[in-house]
């Protein structure tokens, strides 16, 4: 009897384990986003810097520019740095547990991080839909749109919110 | 509830947050959310994305990103091997010559980088070998690396200046001048620690090394020229983006782009890293460093939001007025607060938590918020170089793995000393800190 048992238990690890695999190449991938946005920014100050300074001109689009591309480029840039275990954390005090109540302390620190990382992605989703449905534009001289500059805040932080189960089921297997 | 109540449930939630492992930027921002659910309703929970984008998309923050890329160009080149280089032809004579040009080493590589562990790294990786070499004790020669490597947000360009600038509004041009004298005050009396730790420890046991240095030098003159060509637009570079930043001539931001552009195109051209793979590992660095701070600045951000949002600023705030404390015995218990947080926690998360609620404490006793900035920085360069979070100190045991952790710490421990003297002086002599700025700008 125990034949079918240990089957669908393979199977559910390898299932896992394919979950896990799909999230590091997705955050990896948003990570590339986000490297391309922070140079496309760095590009926008030169840019802007080269109009005002040099030819005396005054500029319109590239300071909004650099700031959404950099704010996009850091909120895309969260699930790999979760995946790289880069998010500082004060671990002196489940360092020192061991067993048990270390897990279920680990437990608890990444349910409170998934849990913040859900209502944020809830939150910019519908800050996207508003923002859409009602076209919000931003009100500056160049005033674009502004469902895009928020779009990637609702793509980074949903993929860090599937990325940090990823975590939580690499920790447990 | 009453803003007291609130603000001591706040506190202690985060506190166990934190404790438990929850990384910094979560633990701020889940406390923050809960705040405000709590107070407004679950109804927050939709304005929640808006309150988190209007708080971080801005354009004096994108000159942190830009900053650390900066610093990461810098770093992931050979520029610290350069720099290294240079300096062993100006100060390998000197008595005690290597350890000196190491500290200096450091603190021009802090300049260069702005970040305290990739200063410890890069000066470290050729520094601690050599030292070890030329018979330097193992815990001066770990130490004096790990405590240069501080310099880093201390001597300007540094992004904990920056981040201090935005989240108090006050002018980060003339805090990085604040900087300077200081920075360099802490790096002299670092070189004095290290000559005398030298000297206890009965010198450094090389059989000739004026003579060896020597032979060295010469062997190395031409190398060395060659190393301090290279060396040299890098520092151009910076000394141009600090003339533009003190002269009012270009915004934070505007400073920052254009150096992180300039820099990038000196390591592709100077160190012909045109290859994917160099330029991928910079954006890369530059990447997963800015993402970490910017997601606890822009959590921290939120929870400043919450924390007025609740009145519990104002009250405390309002309270620590109102005790009529000496104003030096205030200083002394921020201090102190300041030291413990810097134990546990990177520079960054502390002064984006505790600046906004400190500043106008600070204000209402008159004290100089320029002065204040850079006796809460020295504060947090000792919780670099000690336990348990001491980033450096880890740094350290990374490239020398086989000095005990235990030698470390106590080479490391007497540099902290330094550090605190260097507070006392600064609060006996504010002029250190503020004349120049008064001098460059005007009080």
């Amino acid at each position: 009897m125990s034949q079918p048992y240990d089957v669908s238990k393979t199977s559910e690890r390898s299932m896992i384990g394919n979950y896990i695999r799909c999230m590091d190449t997705l955050s990896v991938a948003t990570a590339l986003l986000a490297a391309t946005l922070l140079a496309l920014g760095v590009l926008a100050v030169v840019h802007m810097v080269f109009v005002r300074y040099v030819l005396v001109e005054s500029t319109v689009w590239q300071t909004e520019f650099t700031t959404f591309a950099i704010t996009a480029a850091m909120l895309l840039g969260t699930p790999y740095v979760l995946k790289t275990g880069g998010h500082v954390a004060v671990t002196v005090l489940p360092d020192s547990l061991s067993g048990l109540p270390k897990r279920i302390m680990q437990l608890a620190a990444h349910l409170v991080g998934l849990g913040f990382c859900l209502a944020l992605a809830y939150g910019s989703w519908y800050y996207v839909y508003e923002a859409f449905s009602m076209g919000w534009t931003t009100g500056t001289a160049w005033n674009p749109v502004l469902w895009p500059a928020v779009l990637p805040m609702a793509i980074g932080i949903s993929q860090l919110s599937l990325q940090y189960v990823a975590e939580i089921l690499r920790g447990e297997s | 509830m009453d803003p007291v109540t609130s603000g001591i449930l706040v506190v202690i939630a985060l506190l166990v947050l934190m404790a438990i492992g929850t990384p910094i930027a979560f633990a701020l921002g889940a406390v923050s959310l809960g705040a405000l659910v709590l107070d407004r309703g679950m109804g927050e929970l939709i304005y929640f994305g808006e309150t988190f984008f209007g708080n971080v998309a801005s354009f004096g923050f994108v000159a942190i990103p830009m900053f650390i890329l900066m610093g990461a160009a810098v770093a992931s080149s050979p520029t610290g091997r350069d720099l290294y280089r240079s300096l062993d032809l100006w100060m390998g004579k000197l008595p005690g010559g290597l350890a000196i040009s190491n500290i200096a080493a450091c603190s021009i590589f802090a300049a260069l980088s702005g970040s305290s562990p990739a200063t410890s790294a890069a000066i470290g990786k050729l520094g601690i070998p050599e030292m070890r070499k030329r018979g330097y004790p193992d815990g001066v020669a770990a130490g004096c690396i790990a405590a240069g490597g501080t310099l880093g947000i201390l001597i300007p360009p540094s992004v904990t200046m920056i981040v201090y600038g935005i989240s108090t509004e006050t002018s980060i041009g003339r805090l990085f001048i604040a900087g300077a004298i200081p920075g360099l005050m802490l790096a002299g009396l670092f070189m004095v620690w290290t000559l005398i730790a030298c000297k206890m420890a009965g010198g450094y046991n090389t059989p000739n090394p004026v003579a060896e240095a020597a032979a060295n030098i010469k062997a190395n003159v031409e190398g060395n020229m060659k190393a301090l060509v290279r060396v040299l637009p890098f520092l151009i570079v910076v000394m141009g983006i600090l003339f533009a930043l003190y002269g009012g001539v270009a915004t934070p931001s505007e400073a920052a782009g254009v150096g992180a552009f300039l820099c990038l195109a000196l390591a592709i051209i100077v160190y012909r890293m045109w290859q994917v793979k160099p330029v991928t590992l910079i954006m890369r660095d530059a990447l997963r460093e800015s993402v970490m701070i910017m997601l606890i600045i822009a959590t921290a951000e939120v929870f400043a939001f919450a924390l007025s949002s609740l009145f519990i600023t104002q009250t405390v705030a309002g309270a620590i007025a109102d005790l009529e404390v000496n104003r030096w015995v205030l200083m002394g218990v921020i201090n102190l607060f300041l030291l413990v947080a810097g134990f546990f926690l990177p520079p960054v998360a502390v002064i984006v938590m505790a600046a906004p609620i400190l500043l106008p404490i600070i204000l209402a006793a008159n004290f100089d918020p320029y002065w204040f900035a850079v006796i809460l920085t020295i504060n947090l360069e000792i919780g670099l170089i000690t336990p348990p979070v001491g980033l450096n100190l880890f740094i350290i045991k990374g490239i020398a793995p086989d000095i005990a952790l235990r030698d470390i710490l106590l080479g490391s421990l007497p540099y902290a000393l330094c550090m605190v003297l260097a507070i006392v002086l600064l609060c006996i002599f504010p002029g250190i800190v503020t004349w120049l700025p008064d001098l460059l700008m005007g009080s």
